[in-house]
């Protein structure tokens, strides 16, 4: 079940937290990983980590921003392989503001790898797709992209704009055999927010209340989300199209 | 992988499928047998079917049993995931798939017809949930209800049918955030057009109709629901409660009700 054999997948924002678990899901599922990120050294660890589990993995250089670099990426994996059959557009960025205080260069950095780093990444590869009639797109957005949240103003407005673009791709490619789905994490704790936890003076009250907002009461894994991935990646997932997944522990459902 | 991807990713879990001698409920019983669950399916009108399934369902060297009842009745269900409990130890997977449709126009509609699809597919609902639920509470458990293009899709001459979808989907949110502390996850799966053999005896070409109108150009099989929902009751998502899946080719993404733009 769920397996991805022979399949080719590239991963962006897969040197850490939820792209690294979900570099490791996809290889460990058969696939053929490209590890992507802009961290060259963590991107690398990530995919000797994968090799060194049995995995197939490969890391390249890539800032979803460059639309140069990301054409020149498709030219060589859609030359070796003849398309991508999976791509995971995870690379993003956070914020922390609200109209008043947030920036006009935080809101343009924030749409600048959120929103057109899906769409310049998607650009690069859907033409191996649409040559080959098939291929999986999985977008992460967040619960921000469905979901009101205080003192997030351009994380919110540009993971909403992930879901749109998640829904127009589907709608646009679907008889081209292109699936297009995105995950909506909700709260994870990932190695960053361990971090950003134990600065607090009391982590532990600081991990209960951001838990809190989550009828499941605990925050994700990185590996939960990995397993949403690798489900709406595989064939299983042949009629699921133009869907958020909520992967949030009820947080939405008002808790 | 994560374990519970594997073949093996239901085993020793304790299955109930309502409605699963037939159409997208027996295939939804198969999918978790096949997954290692042992299963048992309700049925209400038709033994023989019941008996057939439960026998295909062992042929795959897991444990099946049919239990008989009306899931619109509390006595029924009581007497039904109670006789679940005893025979196989334990209740683990609720599947909400018992269902009935009527298509009548709003003006014709009877108090009668509006009473058994209300009763089947809201009321039971609701009534198994509620006993599922109490026997999870110990250990905890996943529930799936079956939704439909109906949980937000307005579809003329199906008003009972919508309604209850309609409130499926909030009966799901509902019992997502009590049960949560419970650790009992509620989940639905809302199929777009699917091919069962029901549809398959209608006039027509059903299955080119909704497939002419369907983004990814076919028709929904009963696997691609079940392997739905066997995502969903497995620990592959154990952070997922309150949502709906949509497996529906990409049918409810369009803007409106796909009939009018046809």
């Amino acid at each position: 079940m769920f397996r991805l054999d022979h399949k080719t997948a590239l991963v962006t924002g897969a040197g850490s937290g939820i792209g690294e678990a979900i570099a490791h899901t996809l290889a460990e599922a058969g696939a053929l990983v490209y590890v992507a990120d802009r961290d060259r050294p963590n991107g690398e660890r990530v995919a000797s980590e994968v090799t060194a589990a049995g995995g197939r993995a490969e890391f390249v250089e890539l800032d979803v921003t460059d639309e140069a670099a990301l054409a020149s990426l498709a030219r060589r994996i859609d030359g070796q392989h003849g398309a991508l059959d999976i791509l995971v557009n995870n690379a993003g960025v956070g914020h922390v503001g609200t109209v008043v205080t947030t920036g006009g260069a935080d809101m343009d950095r924030l749409y600048a790898v959120n929103v057109r780093g899906v769409f310049n990444t998607s650009k690069a590869f859907i033409g191996g797709m649409l040559a080959r009639k098939a291929g999986v797109i999985v977008n992460i957005a967040s619960i921000g992209g469905i979901l009101g949240i205080r003192d997030r103003l351009a994380y919110v407005t540009t993971k909403t704009a992930v879901v749109g673009l998640t829904k127009a791709m589907a709608m646009d490619h679907a008889s081209d055999g292109i699936r297009v789905n995105c995950v909506c994490p909700g709260r994870v704790e990932t190695p960053f927010v361990k971090a950003r936890l134990r600065e607090y003076p009391d982590p532990e009250a600081a991990y209960r209340e951001m838990a809190g907002t989550q009828a499941i009461g605990r925050m994700g894994r990185p590996d939960e989300i990995a397993a949403a991935v690798l489900y709406l990646s595989s064939d299983e997932a042949a009629f699921i199209t133009g869907t958020p997944l909520l992967i949030d522990g009820g947080w939405s459902m008002g808790k | 992988m994560t374990a519970a991807s594997g073949p093996a990713a239901l085993a020793g879990r304790i299955a109930l499928v309502t409605g699963g001698g037939r159409g997208i409920g027996r295939d939804i019983a198969l999918e978790l047998a096949r997954a290692g669950a042992d299963v048992a399916i309700n049925y209400h009108v038709e033994p023989e079917r019941a008996a057939a399934t439960v026998a295909e369902i062992a042929a795959r060297g897991v444990r099946a049993i049919a239990v008989a009842g009306d899931v619109g009745s509390a006595a029924d269900v009581q007497r039904m995931t109670d006789d679940v409990v005893a025979q196989l130890g334990r209740l683990d997977i609720l599947v909400n798939n018992a269902g009935v449709q009527t298509w009548t126009p709003f003006l014709d509609v009877t108090e009668d017809e509006w009473d058994l699809v209300i009763r089947t597919n809201l009321k039971g609902c609701f009534l198994c949930t509620q006993a599922a639920a109490r026997h999870m509470r110990a250990s905890g458990g996943a529930i799936v209800n079956l939704g439909s293009g109906c949980n937000k899709v307005p579809f003329p001459g199906l008003v009972a049918y919508t309604a209850s979808k309609g409130g499926i989907e909030m009966l799901t949110r509902v019992a997502a955030v009590e049960l949560a502390p419970h650790k009992i996850r509620v989940n639905c799966v809302a199929p777009g057009a699917v091919e069962v053999e029901r549809t398959r005896l209608e006039d027509g070409d059903y299955a080119g109709t909704w497939a002419a109108i369907t983004p990814l150009g076919r028709i929904g099989m009963p696997e691609d629901v079940a392997r739905a929902v066997r995502f969903l009751v497995s620990d592959d998502s154990a952070f997922v409660t309150g949502q709906t899946l949509w497996v529906d080719g990409g049918l409810f993404t369009q803007p409106a009700w796909p009939k009018r733009n046809t």
